[in-house]
């Protein structure tokens, strides 16, 4: 495994699950718009998980300092969106990261109206789009590593964005909704008050029902996500051993065991997503532990899983012609 | 000295001379002491490709094997793919067409090494800066040769303006195990060996990776 780019795979897998988690409640918000369901309620349940979004993206920035040589000259980054794809990918998270961090702001402080909100809410998910497309472009553009550049790393990325941002939407919405519940029955938490994860106002049938149809679709776009990525794998590896001898030898790379606790892992959240938590979720009118457990395990397995996918997709940093003992040794 | 070598529009580039190499990386050396690199630093390397399989003659089956060595630094491209990749700008190409790593700017992200096909930029861990082969630019200013092409026992290595080297010496430069020419076009000229496969041909394999 490649330890020296944990920086790198860091900010990619956490960047992509903050992005993705902004599209999935993008979509729980269309849903609810869609039901007519007032605007106020859909905020109450997603509001817990857009504010987790934000501290994912900083965490992840965080990170991909350590990649740097000179994190002082870390502004110069900016000067090539012209041509390069990584001066882009820099632009497109601190874009990202600036239209979010308004937009949670305004939504937090009730600033501004809700049409306006709305807008920066739509700004904040193509902000995202833009950064997790420069991401891939990052790998993608690089023509002499045939590992990346290929379609591939176009599906993982958005693959992983969807897979980890629903589960990620999927337990916070079974932490409001515990909690919520908790409140209800009389054992409020302040904190969970102060963070206003919870309302005064009890849980109604229709926000249980709103919930509860949330994390039906959030557990289907999960286990699609994830087939999607597993399907994906035989065709590349099959591409790479195939392929012009840097491909040849990253296919060779990539055997071990690392492959394959990725893909086992890949295969239990798609079982555990696309039946168990589905399943549950359509019977369930209460919040239950089966269910918050159910979730929180495929997130944790999916979160882990990606995380070693993104370090075989830096296994491919090999390229045609001359690799130097430096590049090897990630100096 | 009567003639500058940082003329502009020279495009300056490496003539070498595959068929007179014996693999004894003086020129490694010579650029490794001139520039005083650091461990894992080596702007000049030397590739040692080989290959080989059986020949049939008569009722016999013959070994028929090849061995040669490639001196590979920068290459100072026409079109260099870290120019292309580099978010800083800080990877720029002086007047004459040499390319070099403008200090003052790089943030030593290592994109430009991720890119280029003949391994030429490299991270100096002390400075967290990329470093790779001006061409020795110090040198030329001062009407002195790069010290690899001064150093090289078998006068293999030769530099100068690219069309002056194409005309002298011709135009081949995607000799195995260097990549497609036409991913970067390289200013680089080389007098290929008796044994020389072609970069696309897949004969053989490099046999000292740990030592490039």
């Amino acid at each position: 495994m490649n330890a020296e780019e944990l920086p790198m795979i860091l900010f990619t897998v956490i960047g992509q699950m903050s992005v993705g988690s902004i599209w999935i409640l993008g979509l729980i918000h269309l849903y609810g718009y869609a039901k007519k369901i007032d605007r106020e309620t859909i905020d109450r349940i997603t509001n817990a998980a857009m504010y987790a979004a934000g501290p994912l993206l900083v965490l992840g920035f965080f990170a991909a300092f350590f990649h740097l040589g000179d994190p002082f000259h870390a502004l110069n980054t900016l000067r090539h969106v012209g041509e390069s794809w990584m001066s882009r990918e820099i632009a497109g998270g601190v874009i990202y990261g600036a239209v979010g961090l308004v937009f949670a702001a305004c939504q937090w402080m009730g600033w501004f109206s809700r049409g306006v909100r709305e807008v920066l809410a739509v700004l904040t998910a193509l902000a995202g789009l833009f950064l997790v497309t420069t991401m891939a472009g990052t790998y993608y553009s690089v023509e002499t590593i045939p590992a990346w550049h290929n379609l591939s790393v176009w599906i993982f990325f958005f693959g992983s964005a969807i897979l980890t941002g629903s589960l990620a939407v999927g337990l916070a919405l079974m932490v409001t909704w515990n909690m919520q519940a908790k409140r209800d029955s009389g054992a409020e938490s302040k904190l969970a008050h102060k963070l206003r994860l919870i309302s005064d106002e009890p849980l109604t049938p229709e926000l249980t029902k709103f919930t509860t149809k949330s994390l039906e679709g959030i557990s289907l776009s999960a286990a699609l996500a994830g087939i999607v990525i597993l399907v994906t794998y035989p065709v590349y590896l099959v591409w790479l051993g195939n392929g012009e001898q840097a491909a040849q030898d990253v296919a060779h790379d990539l055997q071990g065991p690392a492959l394959v606790i990725r893909l086992i892992l890949l295969a239990i959240v798609i079982a555990l997503t696309g039946i168990f938590a589905f399943m549950r979720a359509r019977t369930s009118d209460k919040p239950n532990h089966a269910l918050a457990w159910i979730i929180g395990i495929a997130f944790i397995l999916a979160v882990v899983s990606e995380l070693l996918g993104r370090g075989l997709h830096y296994e491919g940093l090999w390229h045609v012609g001359l690799n130097t003992t430096q590049l090897l040794l990630g100096q | 000295m009567s003639e500058s070598l940082t003329q502009a529009g020279a495009k300056y580039g490496f003539y070498f001379d595959q068929s007179l190499c014996n693999g004894c990386k003086a020129c490694q050396i010579a650029c490794k002491d001139k520039h005083d690199l650091p461990l894992g630093v080596n702007w000049r390397r030397v590739v040692e490709y080989t290959g080989g399989s059986w020949q049939r003659s008569g009722n016999t089956f013959e070994p028929n094997v090849f061995s040669y060595y490639t001196s590979i630094a920068c290459n100072h491209c026409e079109d260099p793919i870290c120019m292309r990749v580099c978010p800083t700008t800080a990877m720029s190409r002086r007047d004459d067409g040499t390319v070099y790593v403008d200090d003052s700017k790089c943030v030593g992200c290592r994109y430009c090494q991720w890119a280029c096909p003949y391994g030429a930029p490299q991270l100096n861990t002390e400075t967290g800066h990329m470093t790779k082969c001006d061409l020795c630019y110090d040198y030329r200013e001062s009407g002195q040769n790069p010290a690899c092409v001064d150093a090289c026992p078998s006068r293999a290595l030769d530099f100068g303006p690219i069309e002056d080297l194409r005309e002298e010496y011709g135009t081949e430069n995607g000799v195995a195990p260097l990549p497609d020419p036409s991913i970067t076009q390289p200013h680089l000229v080389i007098n290929p060996h008796r044994d020389a496969q072609a970069w696309d041909a897949g004969t053989g394999h490099i046999a000292n990776p740990k030592e490039i």
